[in-house]
């Protein structure tokens, strides 16, 4: 039993190559690759003289005066709306508090484009709602969507499901006893919400502000639905312009702004964990959870409001969105005659554009789900359940690309793979490949975490006994540890795909011609004027994105409880 | 089936030791219980016997093959072991059939061979009938044996038990007891057995080896342990010895001393010396009333029924503080004045 002469390589070793290779090439070399970038001596040699000549023009001064503004807008708006809505839901008794749930989340599955599409379509001048109800502004008028105000509406709603989220966990942590106890020494109802409820809620309540102000950092389809038309520039949208006016020639200057990126998320970023850690320490629930407060004779009153306020957020502009890719042509009213459904006839078979678009939003969406599920089970095993530090480091490595703007990872991945590639000698930017790297890099996190998840609740002993039995390591994982997995893995394969086939921001900087996606399609449909079919193809998608949401919901509840991440207890 | 010898073996977690410098040799065939305490490194130890941790230092073999020392290390999957866990680690994906088959397909035995030997194995420790079942829809009992049958499938030549009986009723554990026992005796298998129950150590093992604080402080029968303990740890922890400071006046030979006790002249037994030595009493050492005059005038403190006895708690009056426990088959009340004798004990060295 020579062991120590047995170390040839193993299975175990080629696995774990084979995932420092995909780790490395599709996340460590294009974040690193753009650091150097963005480090690059300027014109007359200067140290960074690059990164400083670019930050000091003016163009991206306003433009990140304007991405810090809008951030934080967006998220106070964010900020209020989630608060509000998980205050209410958690805390009083109005009616059907299951179903505003529901509805409150929606804006969170549908992508910002087709958000910010739907707005446009709810307040411009041609709003089938405005025009029944007489407020529609005159024809003619630019939309008032086109604003930096439009932005920072729309963007915050998109993002308050981030901290009702947030704040709904937290107050499920919280024990009615902290409430009986103020009862108990006679504070009335709205005084033990204000100075007992909300403070606990408090770093929670920072915790969802940051993260929904990081997503306003990295937010590229709102700005570019609405921002481009309103002359409102963002870094994100500044890169796409600078990008797609002048090539690649512009790379080193489009990095020095990523930096700009990178730097406001991880503000951002560094908040959200400390007041995570912090919300963690008050949720130490022992006893029953808080309950809500009767509303009494208000109760009517205020359900009414609630409601109001959710139809408004999220199903009018849905409503709205619909309405319009139901109208034949531009400049026609809508009515029950004029109805007809050649729009979705035009995206669904007609135009080749959109058929394409489908096919490859699909193929990539299923490789991405697929592929990153396949690397993330043993890379979760060995970082996990085996410890490797290797592995534990490529596992850590994957948060980045998810982490940054999704912007700043595809101008890395440019980088990377718009040389042609060494050995090969051939580029895979133009093709649909660069697309597929910049999904396995982005997604793979979220085919991560379930499956780490779901490995540490896993009891030791079961991997232990395996090895007891004789099993290598990758007789385990395929025998014990894959087959208990695979729940987790097929929840974050469907989170994956979900998201994939919406995507737009990576997709707006590596698409080319034949090769692109539904994110992309929405977006210049709307921008050829042709804003019903725009609307038509926007509908599809909220559709299947839905479908694929109740799909995702029934499998997460009954397999893999905890990886669907807008489920909230009522 | 494989002797095991432990040489300095030493085991720190964050510079804590855990388990400190202990040579230990096991027997081909026998069964060792490791008893200790909560938390003495027992389970430590038996792991890094597995190979599922590597000690910091010291050397372990198994059979005639070094696992592990400072340049080898063997990890488990090569040790040709077999290990009952405390949880039983049953995989909750497979049938009784498929766990006891597991290590079995993993050696390369297919068809019917693996289906016979799995059978037989499940027919040894009564599952046969409960073959097809998940885990799940098991009995505590039956998952336990379930994890029994996997570890013998292979006919290791070696078994490893954590507190496998730990997770179930007193019922059950004595049939499971009597189980280990028979098949203990069957596959003439080594079997190391860790336990924090003195009882269970002492009714199952040839030998017992006492723990504590990472140390293994004496290793013997479950006799030598119970009735000759080597230090006041392993006195207190075994049998609930009460401790008691004698002079030994003089050594009779045959382990038997004399010593003075309070003033009077007693016999026992321990390793030669005279001098300040510590007593060790039992229960069973004292006798009520005293067999000649010369006994202990002790107050009753408490009385406890146990089914055909009584266990008193004395106060003598002479031994100041000391509480020694007492069986007696009449009963005394709280507060009653009885006489004791001292018929035996044990010295301990040193
Ligand atoms: N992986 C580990 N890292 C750090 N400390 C550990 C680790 N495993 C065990 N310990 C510590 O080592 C000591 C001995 O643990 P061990 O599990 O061996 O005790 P035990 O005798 O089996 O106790 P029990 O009867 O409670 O099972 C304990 O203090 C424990 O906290
Ligand atoms: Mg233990």
């Amino acid at each position: 039993m020579a062991s120590t002469l047995r170390r040839i390589p193993s299975g175990e070793t080629f696995v774990l190559a084979g995932l420092l290779l995909y780790v490395v090439v599709v996340v460590v070399i294009p974040l690193a690759r753009l650091l150097l970038e963005g480090l690059a001596p300027g014109e007359e040699g200067q140290i960074f003289g690059l990164a400083r000549d670019t930050w000091g023009s003016r163009s991206v001064g306003r433009a990140l005066a304007n991405t810090v503004l809008i951030a934080s807008l967006s998220t106070c708006v964010s900020v209020v709306v989630g608060v509000a809505f998980a205050l209410f839901v958690r805390l009083t008794d109005i009616w059907g508090r299951k179903a505003i749930v529901f509805l409150a989340m929606l804006p969170m599955l549908i992508p910002p484009q087709i958000s910010a599409l739907a707005w446009i379509e709810l307040l411009g001048p041609s709003s089938v709602i405005l025009q029944l109800l007489g407020l529609a502004p005159p024809p003619g008028t630019t939309n008032p969507l086109y604003s930096m105000g439009g932005i920072i509406w729309v963007m915050g709603l998109e993002h308050a499901p981030l901290v009702f989220l947030a704040v709904t966990a937290a107050a499920s942590g919280l024990s009615n006893d902290l409430v009986e106890a103020a009862r108990i020494g006679g504070v009335g109802s709205w005084r033990i919400v204000r100075s007992v409820v909300v403070p606990l809620l408090l770093p929670a309540i920072i915790a969802g502000g940051a993260l929904a102000y990081v997503s306003a950092i990295g937010n590229f389809g709102v700005p570019a639905l609405l921002g481009i038309p309103g002359r409102v520039t963002v870094l994100t949208t500044l890169i796409y312009q600078r990008l797609n006016g002048f090539g690649p020639s512009v790379l080193g200057e489009v990095a020095a702004i990523a930096y700009l990126l990178v730097g406001l998320s991880i503000l951002g970023i560094v908040i959200r964990i400390v007041f995570e850690t912090r919300s963690r320490t008050v949720q130490t629930r022992i006893g029953p959870a808080l309950r809500s407060f009767a509303l009494g004779r208000h109760r009517l009153t205020v359900s009414a409001l609630v409601w109001t306020a959710t139809l408004f957020f999220s199903i009018l502009p849905l409503i709205a969105l619909v309405s319009r890719a139901l109208v034949p042509a531009l400049g026609v009213k809508l009515s029950f005659e004029t109805m007809s459904l050649e729009n979705f006839s035009f995206v669904l078979f007609e135009s080749a554009g959109t058929r394409r678009a489908f096919a490859n939003s699909f193929t990539l969406a299923a490789a991405a789900a697929i592929l990153s599920a396949l690397a993330a089970i043993p890379l979760a095993y060995f970082s996990t359940v085996r410890q490797l530090p290797v592995a534990r480091f490529l596992d850590a490595a994957a948060d980045a690309p998810y982490a940054v703007p999704g912007t700043v990872l595809a101008v890395g991945i440019i980088l990377v793979f718009l040389p042609p590639l060494p050995l090969l000698g051939f580029s895979l930017y133009g093709t649909i490949w660069i697309l597929l790297i910049a999904y396995l890099a982005r997604f793979l996190l979220l085919a991560l975490r379930p499956i780490n998840a779901a490995f540490a609740t896993l009891e030791t002993g079961l991997d232990e006994a395996a090895a007891i039995a004789g099993a290598r390591p990758m007789r385990r994982l395929l025998a014990i540890g894959a087959p208990l997995v695979a729940p987790a893995a097929v929840a974050g394969a469907m989170l994956i795909f979900m998201t994939a086939f919406n995507e737009l921001t990576l997709s707006a900087l590596l698409w080319s011609t034949g090769h692109e996606t539904l994110g992309i399609m929405v977006f210049f449909l709307q921008y050829e004027g042709n804003s019903p079919a725009a609307a038509a193809l926007a509908t599809v998608i909220v559709a299947v994105t839905v479908l694929l949401a109740l799909l995702f919901e029934l499998f997460g509840r009954r397999y893999a409880p905890g990886a669907v991440p807008w489920h909230v207890a009522t | 089936m494989a002797g095991i010898e432990l040489g300095g073996v030493t085991k720190r977690f964050d510079q804590k030791a855990v388990v400190r410098d202990v040579d230990l040799h096991i027997q081909d065939g026998e069964f060792l219980a490791l008893l200790g305490p909560s938390g003495c490194g027992k389970t430590t130890l038996l792991r890094m016997i597995a190979g599922l941790e590597r000690p910091t230092s010291g050397e372990i073999r198994i059979g005639s093959d070094t696992v592990a020392s400072q340049s080898i290390f063997v990890p488990p999957e090569d040790r040709k072991l077999g290990m009952v866990f405390q949880s039983y680690a049953l995989w909750p994906h497979m049938t009784v059939f498929e766990n006891v088959a597991f290590a079995l397909r993993v050696a390369k035995l297919r068809g019917k061979a693996l289906e016979d030997r799995v059978t037989e194995v499940l027919e040894a420790v009564g599952l046969a009938e409960f073959a097809a079942r998940k885990p799940a829809q098991l009995s505590g009992g039956q998952r336990q044996r379930t994890a029994l049958a996997r570890c013998l499938a292979m006919e290791p030549r070696l078994i490893l038990l954590d507190e496998p009986l730990a997770n179930l009723d007193a019922n059950l554990r004595g049939t499971m007891q009597r189980e280990f026992r028979r098949i203990h005796r069957e596959s003439g298998t080594t079997f190391v057995f860790v336990t924090h129950d003195q009882h269970e150590a002492m009714a199952l093992s040839d030998r017992v080896a006492v723990m504590h604080e990472g140390r293994i402080l004496q290793l013997g029968t479950p006799q030598d342990v119970y009735g000759q303990p080597a230090n006041p740890t392993v006195a207190r922890f075994v049998g609930k010895g009460a401790l008691l400071p004698v002079e030994v006046t003089e050594t009779l030979g045959q382990g038997r001393l004399r010593a003075l006790l309070s003033e009077k002249l007693i016999e026992l037994s321990g390793p030669e010396g005279t001098g300040e030595r510590t007593l060790c009493l039992r229960p069973g050492d004292i006798e009520i009333p005293p067999a000649d005059t010369a006994g202990f005038a002790a107050t009753v403190m408490s009385v406890e029924y146990r089914g055909g006895m009584f266990a008193l708690e004395l106060a003598p009056d002479s031994l100041n503080g000391t509480r020694l426990e007492a069986a007696s088959p009449v009963a005394y009340a709280e507060g009653d004045r009885v006489d004791f004798g001292i018929k035996s004990g044990w010295v301990l060295p040193g």
